[in-house]
């Protein structure tokens, strides 16, 4: 199957977010519920995206992607309520200093194999939801942080309505998948992929393993970060469970790998599938409690059964094994023989 | 001077000695052989060379530049290419992105296209070089690894029991492929196990046992030595001939 | 000098338990070579059940501890066939396993804890039992559940250890570890211990959940939090080894109880990720384990 030219395929899947995104409200989206739903899967999503950089085309699972979501946050929510810094400057301040922890905390890490770097990506969440906790007098504690009620100012990234917000955020997740697709197509994505593929034959071929993980790790925090900014203005409030928690890490984790890790789209419609499902089931079927995590947990495991590398994966599979099907009923002979595929 | 350069070198594994004080050369265009039983430590000495494994004791130098000591990724891009003896693919790229990965360190955009396709031919890969890796016959695995590893323009190539699990056919095509590399300015190392292919292939062999260098010399010549065929056969089959 | 004493004592009692539920993590994770998230809620359908046991036959229910156990194994085999199996068979190595095992048990996780909650609801249960109140011996107040919680898990260690390294099947379990091809290649059913062993390994959280329900308040989330404890003192005690897990144990669960003694109550849990941040970074092979650096 011929592949797009390589800047095509980085830019599409960009602009097809744009489209179908800003197009919803016009055809899906038709009250504040949903459109609740389609916010908080915005922001996962560029949450989602981050973590794809290095735990789908890195290769490397962490469960600590909360810490750099948390980061951006509350970065932005102290400098905003402490010292007047506009939100958008905030988000910056907060990325930045989200890749540079992921560079410090996470380098040592990288030396681990797969399953530990998961683990030691797990504890640091944790540790970082007890620091905040206790850190008080910067964090607010147990309590958070929350915004000064302001309406209308796009300054402050507050929004005169809720659709607008929505807006905004679908602008964010496609520059951010433009920036995905772009860094997926380039010398560091398939340096990534080597390096997620197999470490040692990457040095071989002269790829610096190391470095490549550390550059991916640091695009991978700046972008989380941004996501939990975006997400403190939504709530207008940050909490050490809506920041740090370990559910944060877990949620993105799952959603970027559910819908495809390693893929541009993946971790959108990884999101697009979880969310939806958890707050409609919870919605709907409110007893007993519990049901919207069950269904929440047998989707996963039913596409992580059917393909570990997610529901992208799967379908292009499925379409693969259609379109063999179709061409099978056009009477062509058997697949060729291994003499005859040996060039 | 020769193109490597390997001074008494030693490799441990916690007490055993993989590599036991081997000390070899080798000049630019040749072809060396590198032969010995099982666990003997040919692979090793390849690890060694291309810094996936640290040194206990010794040098290893490329001309004049010392690369024991270096980080792998370094070696390599200083002109040490290897494959692996299972053979090492990005089990997720296509062949051609297999090949880029190496080109698109030493190259930009058109020109590591351009030496993809050149490393493709050269190896005589004739199949689409946007097909996933997995699933391509074994041959081609191996053609592609190779491709990986000269599309850099490496002086030194090491390639570790390449002839596995080929037929003769294929065996005898990738000689040929690897005998004019030479002329293409890149001198190989082999390991193998295959007698035949040694014999027509290799200018020079090197016999390891135990991690030591027992013989060195003519392939002919090496390989009717009694030493080495007790090494390799192990000492009751030569007792049981006299 | 008392308080130093009281407070390496609770540590020691803590710690037992500590250990029981981290044996049990190093049999799954470190010969079943599942990395199993979901092993913390296992212990909260232990100590769920231990409320349903005391809640039908009062303090009589504490005997039931064994069958307990035995269903939370049963379980947790259960899902480890249906679900994990075939994670190891078409991975090529080991490493590349463990994704879909995360995930799987990750969401496994999610699972118990909401089907918990459907069923109990989100509030706190407790137990009373004949067990409740403490002991006051030599100035120091021992908690009795826990006194004997300690002594049901050191009994469940000893034999434990004692299968594993004096009886046929744990030498076979032994064997798997080291190598589990030549193991098959001898006649070694690896399938079946497998199973075995990651059945045995959630039987000993259960077991240590039903423990825990004597003296700890109960809620579909509160096993989870034991799940990062464990996963550091089997990496503390390194990988594979049952003593070192329940050594390990025993050290988390003193400096636990002296970080929150000493420092503060939040401090409690910081002290053990920084310990299990350092294990990493200077020894990671733990005390007593095998490599896991790349």
């Amino acid at each position: 199957m011929r592949r797009l030219p390589a800047p095509l395929g980085a830019t599409l899947p960009g602009v097809g977010v744009l489209l179908v995104g800003l197009s919803l409200p016009f055809w899906f989206i038709s009250d504040q519920y949903s459109l609740v739903i389609a916010i908080t899967v915005v922001i996962w999503s560029i949450a989602a995206q981050g973590w794809n950089i290095i735990g789908g085309y890195g290769g490397l699972m962490s469960f600590g992607h909360s810490v750099f979501f948390g980061i951006g946050a509350y970065t932005t929510a102290i400098l905003q309520v402490d010292f007047g810094v506009s939100p958008w400057i905030g988000m910056l301040v907060g990325a930045v200093l989200a890749a540079l922890v992921g560079a410090i905390l996470t380098y040592p890490a990288l030396r681990l194999k797969g399953i530990y770097f998961a683990l030691a990506t797990f504890v640091i969440a944790l540790l970082m939801t007890d620091l905040d906790i206790i850190a008080v007098p910067i964090t607010g504690g147990d309590l958070g942080i929350t915004l000064p009620f302001v309406k209308d100012d796009p300054a402050l990234l507050q929004f005169d309505s809720r659709v607008t917000l929505y807006f905004v955020l679908v602008a964010f997740l496609a520059a951010i998948t433009l920036i995905v697709g772009w860094i997926a197509k380039s010398r560091l994505g398939l340096r990534l992929r080597a390096t997620r593929d197999d470490p040692d034959a990457a040095r071989a071929a002269g790829v610096d393993v190391t470095r490549v993980r550390l550059v991916g790790l640091i695009v991978s925090a700046a972008i989380t970060s941004v996501a939990g900014t975006l997400m403190l203005e939504f709530l207008s409030a940050v909490t050490p469970a809506t920041g740090f928690g370990i559910q944060v890490g877990v949620t993105i984790a799952m959603g970027a790998l559910v819908g495809g890790r390693g893929t541009i789209l993946g971790p959108i419609i990884g999101i697009a599938i979880l969310v939806p499902a958890q707050q409609m089931v919870a919605g709907a079927i409110p007893q007993p409690a519990g049901l919207s995590g069950i269904v929440y947990a047998v989707i996963i495991i039913a596409v992580i059964m059917l393909d570990s590398r997610g529901v992208l994966h799967l379908i292009s599979r499925l379409g693969r094994w259609l379109v063999q099907l179709v061409r099978r009923r056009g009477h062509r002979p058997p697949t060729a023989t291994l003499t005859e595929t040996s060039s | 001077m020769s193109l490597l350069t390997v001074s008494n070198a030693t490799v441990a594994f916690g007490g055993v000695l993989a590599v036991n004080d081997v000390s070899l050369e080798v000049d630019a265009g040749e072809i060396v052989g590198l032969v010995g039983p099982n666990g003997a430590g040919k692979s090793t000495l390849f690890s060694a060379i291309a810094g996936a494994v640290p040194l206990r004791n010794g040098t290893i130098s490329l001309g004049e530049r010392r690369l024991s000591g270096r980080p792998s990724h370094r070696i390599a891009r200083m002109g040490v290419a290897r494959t692996f003896q299972k053979v090492r693919l990005f089990g997720s790229m296509t062949v051609e992105e297999n090949v880029m990965v190496a080109a698109a360190e030493h190259f930009r955009g058109r020109a590591a296209r351009a030496a993809t396709a050149a490393a493709l031919e050269t190896v005589h890969y004739v199949g689409d070089p946007r097909t996933q890796v997995a699933g391509l016959p074994l041959a081609d695995r191996k053609r592609v690894e190779i491709a990986r590893a000269l599309v850099t323009g490496p002086q030194l190539l090491m390639l570790d029991e390449m002839m596995n699990g080929l037929t003769v056919e294929e065996t005898d095509a990738l000689v040929a492929s690897i005998k004019a590399l030479p002329e293409l300015g890149v001198t190989v190392m082999l390991v193998e196990h295959v007698l035949h292919v040694v014999r027509s292939l290799c200018d020079r062999l090197a016999v390891l046992h135990h991690g030591q260098l027992i013989a060195e010399g003519d392939p002919n010549d090496v390989l009717q030595r009694e030493d080495v065929i007790a090494a390799w056969l192990g000492r009751a089959a030569t007792q049981g001939e006299a | 000098m008392d308080v130093l004493i009281q407070v390496l004592l609770s540590g020691i009692l803590v710690g037992g338990l500590y250990g029981a539920i981290s044996s049990g993590l190093s049999l799954s994770f470190g010969i079943s070579k599942i990395a199993n998230f979901a092993h913390g809620d296992f212990v909260t359908i232990g100590m769920y059940l231990m409320v349903v046991a005391v809640g039908f036959a009062g303090s009589f229910g504490l005997l039931l501890l064994p069958v307990i156990a035995i269903i939370v194994g049963l379980i947790g085999t259960l899902f480890y066939i249906a679900l994990l199996r075939r994670t190891h068979v078409s991975a090529a190595t080991e490493d590349e396993a463990h994704l879909p095992q995360i995930v799987i048990t990750a969401a496994l996780s999610t699972l118990i804890q909401s089907v918990l909650l459907a069923i109990f609801g989100s509030s706190d249960r407790s137990v009373s039992t004949v067990l409740d109140g403490s002991w006051h011996v030599l100035g120091l107040s021992l908690s009795k559940p826990q006194v004997v919680a300690f002594a049901v898990s050191l009994v469940a260690f000893i034999v434990l250890d004692l299968i594993v390294n004096r009886t046929e099947a744990g030498r076979a379990l032994r064997a798997i570890v080291d190598d589990g091809e030549a193991a098959s290649a001898v006649g070694v059913n690896q399938p079946r211990m497998l199973a075995i062993s990651a059945g045995v390994g959630v039987a000993l959280a259960g077991l240590a959940g039903g423990l825990l329900a004597t003296y700890q308040t109960v809620n579909p989330v509160t096993g989870f939090s034991y799940l990062p404890i464990a996963f550091v003192v089997i990496v503390l005690g390194g990988l594979g080894s049952i003593r070192g897990a329940f050594i390990a144990g025993l050290v988390v669960g003193v400096l636990q109880q002296l970080a929150a003694t000493y420092i503060n109550l939040q401090a409690e849990n910081i002290a053990v990720w920084v310990l299990f941040l350092i294990i990493l970074l200077v020894r990671p092979n733990g005390l007593f384990g095998r490599k896991v650096t790349t």
